[in-house]
C-alpha cells in the first residue's frame, strides 16, 4: 500500500527534471496504473475486508476503498483534460516553469489525499488533511492576479484555523482513548479505538466531536464556515477545482464520518447526528439562495458543491443502511458528475476569458461539444433521470421520510427545487442565444474525459454492479461502528 | 521549595501571559519578538513535563519547539517584514485597551468552562489545560481583531502554541511520529503564508487584509 502513496511523491519531486511535453504523458499513464492498483486493492478487500500495511498505519477497508478509487479515477481524468488546458495557456503565453510548478503541487496534493484517505492513524490523518492545504494554496493563487492571491490567503488562514481545531478534537480523542491504549501511537488507531469505542466517556467524545466537525467542516466547506470555497475554487485553474471540488471535499468529509464512527455505536450518536443534519441542511439552505443569484459560473458550481456534500452529510446523519447506501453513492457521483461541469465550463473559460454568466451566449454554435456536455452535466447534477445523481438524491430523500425525518425530507427537497431552477436559468442562456465570438476548435484531450465522465455516470445511474452493493453493506457496518469487536 | 507541577503551571501561566502581551503590542517586531519568547517557554514547559513523566519523547518535543517555533519561524518571520520594509503599526478593530480587558474575559472564560469533566482525570498539572485554552482563545481574538495580514499569521501561530500546551498537559504529549508531523506542518504553513504575504503586497500595495474586497457576493 505505501506505493499507492509514494508514487505521487517521487513523481511530483521527478517532474521538476522532465521535459514538459513528456510530463503531460507520464501523468496519465501513472495515474491509469495507480488506479488499476486502487482498484486491485478494492478486489483484496472485498474478500478480507480489512488490510493493514506499514506497520498498522496504513489499511484499507470498503469505506476508503471507495475513496482511493474516486482519488485514482479522477487524477487520471484530470492529468488527461490537463494536457489540453496547460497546451492552451502556453500558446497564451504561460511560462513552462509555471506549468512544472503546477505539476509538482498537483502530485503533492494527489499524494496528501491518498495518504488521508489510507492511513489508519488519526494524527498521520491530520497532519495529511493539513498537506493538502499546503499543497492546493499556490494552486489557488496560481494566476498571481489580486483575486487569487486573495483567495489563496483566505483560504489557507480559514482552513489553518479550522483544521487547528479538529487537531484539538483528535488530542480530546487521544485523552479518552490512551486511557485504554496507553500512551502509544495505538491509542490513535482508528481500529484501535472502534476496539475500545463502547468504554470511552461519552462526554468528552461529544466535545471532540464538534471541533473535529467544526474544524475538518471548514474543509467540507459547511456553512457558515465556508467563505473560502467559492474564492477558491473559482480562482484555482480549472483541473485543481475540478479535482478540490469532486475530491478533497470527500476526503474531508470522510474523516469526519470515521470520528462519526467511534460515537456511533449501533446508531447511539443522537447528539452528533442533530449536530450533521443541521450543517447539512443549513449548507444546502446557504448555497440554495447564493445559487439563484450567482453571475459567476465557477463560483455557482462552488456552491453547488456545497450542496451535495450538505446533502451527503444529511444522508450520513439519518444513517440507516439506506441513508448510508444513498451517501456513500452520492460521494461518488457528486465527484464525477461536478468534475464534468468544471471541465466543460474550464474549455468555456479558457475560449471567453471571462466568467460571468452574462457574457457568456450561443455556446451551442460555438463550441458545440462542449455544450452538449456542460447541458447533460447540468441536468445530471441537478438531479435528473436517468443520470446517477437522481438515484442518490432519491434514495436520500428515501431514507429521510422512512426514518421519521419526513419535515427535514421536504425541506431538502425544496431547496432542490430551488437548486434546479437556478441551474436551468443560468446554463441555458449561457448555451442558447446568438453567439458573440466566432466557432472555435475543442481540444480532444478535453473532450475525452468529458465523455468517459458521461459512460460513468450513465452507467451508475442504470446499473449498480454486485461487488459495488458488498461494499456498501461493509461500510454500514463501519459507519454504524457496529462490528468494532469483529474487527481484526 | 518550588516543587514540580506549580513549577509546570508558573510555565504555562508565562505561555498565557505573552499571549495576552501579544494583543499590547504595537508594532511587528515586537509581535515576533514576543511570539518567540511565549515559545520559549511552552519549550520550557514540554522538557520540565519530559522530566516529570521520564519521557525521552518529551525532550525531543521540546527541541523541536526550540528549534522551530524559537528560532526558525520568528527568523523568517523577520526576514519577511525586513523585505516588505513594513513601518506603519498595527491597525487594529479593537484598541489595545479593550483588547487586554477581552482577553482578561477570555481567560475566566476558559477557567470556568472546564471546572466540571476534565477535573476528574489525573492530570500531570491542572491547572495547565484551562490555562492553554484560555491561549487558543486569545489567538483566535488576535486573528479576528487585527487588520494586518502578518498579525493574522501570529494569531496562528499563537493558537498552535496554545494547542501542543493543551495536549501536553493533559496527555503526556502526542505520540513523536504525529508531533513531528505537526511541527512540519505548521512550519510550511508559515512559510508558504509569508510568501503569500509578499505576493499580497506586491499586488495590493499593503498588508491591510480589509483592502481584499475583490471576491465579495
Amino acid at each position: 500500500m505505501a506505493i499507492l502513496v509514494l508514487t505521487f511523491l517521487i513523481f511530483a519531486i521527478l517532474y521538476r527534471f522532465i521535459n514538459i511535453k513528456l510530463t503531460f504523458f507520464i501523468q496519465p499513464v501513472i495515474t491509469l496504473l495507480i488506479l488499476l492498483y486502487a482498484l486491485f486493492l478494492t478486489g483484496i478487500v472485498l474478500k478480507h475486508r480489512i488490510i493493514f500495511g506499514f506497520y498498522h498505519l496504513l489499511f484499507l477497508d470498503s469505506l476508503n476503498a471507495v475513496l482511493i478509487i474516486i482519488i485514482a479515477s479522477l487524477s487520471f481524468l484530470v492529468a488527461i483534460y490537463s494536457i489540453g488546458y496547460f497546451k492552451n495557456e502556453l500558446k497564451s503565453g504561460l511560462p513552462e516553469n509555471k506549468v512544472k510548478e503546477y505539476y509538482f503541487w498537483m502530485n503533492f496534493f494527489i499524494f496528501a489525499m491518498l495518504l488521508l484517505s489510507i492511513s489508519n492513524n488519526l494524527g498521520i490523518l491530520w497532519v495529511a488533511i493539513e498537506g493538502t492545504t499546503l499543497a492546493t494554496t499556490f494552486l489557488i493563487s496560481f494566476y498571481r492576479n489580486k483575486e487569487a492571491v486573495e483567495a489563496g490567503w483566505k483560504y489557507i488562514i480559514i482552513c489553518s484555523v479550522g483544521i487547528a481545531f479538529a487537531f484539538f478534537g483528535i488530542v480530546l480523542l487521544y485523552f479518552v482513548s490512551s486511557s485504554f491504549l496507553g500512551e502509544s501511537l495505538n491509542a490513535l488507531n482508528w481500529t484501535d479505538i472502534m476496539k475500545v469505542a463502547p468504554h470511552l466517556n461519552k462526554h468528552i467524545l461529544d466535545i471532540a466531536f464538534i471541533f473535529v466537525l467544526v474544524g475538518f467542516g471548514t474543509k467540507v466547506g459547511f456553512a457558515p464556515f465556508h467563505f473560502w470555497l467559492p474564492d477558491a475554487h473559482s480562482e484555482a485553474p480549472t483541473p485543481v477545482s475540478a479535482l478540490m471540488s469532486g475530491v478533497l471535499l470527500n476526503c474531508a468529509l470522510y474523516a469526519i464520518i470515521r470520528i462519526y464512527a467511534i460515537l456511533n455505536l449501533d446508531g447511539q450518536a443522537y447528539f452528533a447526528n442533530e449536530l450533521l443534519m443541521f450543517f447539512g441542511l443549513f449548507t444546502v439552505f446557504i448555497a440554495s439562495i447564493f445559487i439563484i443569484k450567482q453571475n459567476d459560473y465557477k463560483r455557482l458550481l462552488a456552491y453547488s458543491s456545497m450542496e451535495h456534500m450538505g446533502i451527503i452529510a444529511f444522508a450520513f446523519s439519518i444513517s440507516t443502511p439506506l441513508a448510508i447506501f444513498a451517501a456513500i453513492l452520492g460521494m461518488i457521483n457528486h465527484a464525477f458528475t461536478k468534475s464534468l461541469m468544471f471541465f466543460s465550463t474550464g474549455s468555456v473559460l479558457s475560449n471567453y476569458h471571462t466568467k460571468k454568466i452574462s457574457d457568456i451566449r450561443g455556446l451551442f454554435k460555438i463550441l458545440p461539444f462542449t455544450a452538449v456536455f456542460m447541458i447533460i452535466g447540468v441536468l445530471a447534477i441537478t438531479g435528473n433521470p436517468p443520470f446517477s445523481i437522481f438515484i442518490s438524491e432519491f434514495l436520500t430523500l428515501l431514507a429521510s421520510f422512512k426514518a421519521n425525518h419526513a419535515p427535514e425530507g421536504i425541506l431538502l427537497l425544496s431547496f432542490l427545487v430551488v437548486i434546479f431552477i437556478g441551474f436551468i436559468r443560468h446554463f441555458v442562456g449561457m448555451a442558447a442565444g446568438e453567439p458573440v465570438l466566432e466557432k472555435k476548435k475543442e481540444s480532444i484531450y478535453m473532450i475525452l474525459p468529458m465523455f468517459l465522465i458521461l459512460i460513468v455516470i450513465l452507467t451508475f445511474g442504470i446499473y449498480i454492479p454486485e461487488d459495488f452493493k458488498i461494499l456498501v453493506n461493509n461500510i454500514v457496518a463501519i459507519v454504524k461502528g457496529a462490528h468494532g469487536s469483529k474487527l481484526q | 521549595m518550588l516543587n514540580i507541577t506549580s513549577f509546570i503551571e508558573l510555565m504555562g501561566a508565562f505561555v498565557l501571559f505573552f499571549a495576552i502581551l501579544q494583543t499590547a503590542s504595537h508594532r511587528v517586531d515586537f509581535s515576533i519578538k514576543v511570539y518567540s519568547i511565549q515559545s520559549l517557554f511552552l519549550s520550557i514547559t514540554i522538557f520540565v513535563m519530559g522530566i516529570y513523566s521520564n519521557n525521552a519523547e518529551l525532550y525531543l518535543s521540546s527541541f523541536l519547539t526550540f528549534a522551530i517555533k524559537v528560532i526558525a519561524i520568528p527568523y523568517f518571520l523577520n526576514k519577511v517584514t525586513k523585505r516588505i520594509s513594513i513601518r506603519e503599526k498595527i491597525v487594529p478593530y479593537i484598541n489595545m485597551t479593550n483588547s487586554v480587558l477581552i482577553t482578561g474575559a477570555i481567560t475566566i472564560f476558559a477557567f470556568f468552562i472546564t471546572k466540571g469533566d476534565f477535573a476528574s482525570h489525573e492530570f500531570i498539572a491542572r491547572r495547565v489545560f484551562p490555562t492553554a485554552l484560555a491561549v487558543i482563545l486569545i489567538g483566535v481574538f488576535i486573528m479576528i481583531a487585527r487588520k494586518k495580514a502578518i498579525i493574522q499569521i501570529i494569531g496562528f501561530l499563537t493558537l498552535d502554541n496554545g494547542i501542543i500546551l493543551a495536549a501536553t498537559s493533559i496527555t503526556k504529549g502526542l505520540p513523536l511520529v504525529v508531533d513531528i508531523g505537526v511541527f512540519f506542518d505548521v512550519f510550511i504553513g508559515a512559510i508558504m503564508a509569508g510568501v503569500l504575504i509578499y505576493r499580497i503586497r506586491t499586488s495590493f500595495d499593503s498588508l491591510d487584509t480589509s483592502k481584499m474586497s475583490n471576491l465579495k457576493e
